[in-house]
């Protein structure tokens, strides 16, 4: 299939490189499908292109590029919907990969929300965007950390 | 702002449509039922604020057409490939 973006224009999409949010996003419940890219001139950068709507497009980074210690704390709906079995959290890396949608504001640093990180199932590409239960991370934090000292 | 006490089982009527039930309390925590029509959106607080955040990241991105980068391309190693790199980053 391809898909025409407004962003990266026509790419062939490869259907095992999808993801799925069976529930949307919240602000777009009705895109299900995304497509991750990577930028191969800004390292670590992630683009997620929906494939359901040609100028849907989300910058994200890898969580624990963000915050080395970040661990995952889902509700119980999100963690159906991601199919997870067991009771504990799932692991960055092993179960899930986490990433943070950045958000660029005019004459402001970029943020990125750790309040809300998109857990992508490793296996099935399915995707949640899990908001915590907890207020440990805002929606808007600094994506360097403040509390380690940038140079030491 | 309105400040009402309730006991479970008791119910708060707000406009025609929108009915809150405290189902439950204790331990610090209170179990609400909301029923309203479709069209209102029910979230809970912090899944407002991305919301909020969700819609004027993708604005952002629209706004800032010099951001469309022409090398992205598909993740070479799958999702493994991120995570890997956010290691090694560390």
């Amino acid at each position: 299939m391809t898909f025409v973006s407004k962003y990266f224009g026509p790419i062939e999409v490869d259907e095992s490189c999808t993801i799925e949010f069976p529930a949307g996003l919240p602000g777009f419940e009705e895109r299900r499908r995304f497509l991750p890219l990577q930028s191969r001139r800004q390292g670590g950068l992630i683009y997620l292109q929906s494939l359901e709507q040609a100028d849907l497009c989300f910058l994200t980074l890898p969580v624990r590029g963000l915050r080395a210690g970040y661990e995952i704390v889902v509700t119980p709906d999100d963690r159906d919907i991601l199919g997870l079995c067991g009771e504990g959290a799932p692991l960055i890396g092993r179960d899930v990969a986490a990433l943070a949608i950045v958000s660029l504001a005019e004459g402001a640093p970029p943020t990125a929300n750790l309040l809300s990180p998109l857990l992508i199932h490793m296996q099935t590409r399915v995707a949640v965007q899990a908001t915590r239960p907890d207020e440990r991370y805002s929606c808007r934090e600094p994506l360097v950390d403040e509390v380690q000292p940038a140079c030491s | 702002m309105l400040v009402i006490r309730r006991h479970p089982g008791q119910a708060i009527q707000i406009g025609e449509d929108v009915e809150v039930l405290v189902i439950d309390c204790g331990n610090g925590r209170v179990k609400l039922g909301i029923r309203a029509p479709q069209r209102v959106v029910v979230a809970r607080g912090e899944v407002a604020r991305t919301r909020r955040q969700n819609v004027e990241a993708a604005a952002a991105i629209t706004r800032e057409l010099s951001w469309a980068d022409a090398s992205a391309s598909f993740l070479p190693g799958g999702l493994q490939s991120f995570e890997d790199a956010a290691d090694k980053k560390q």
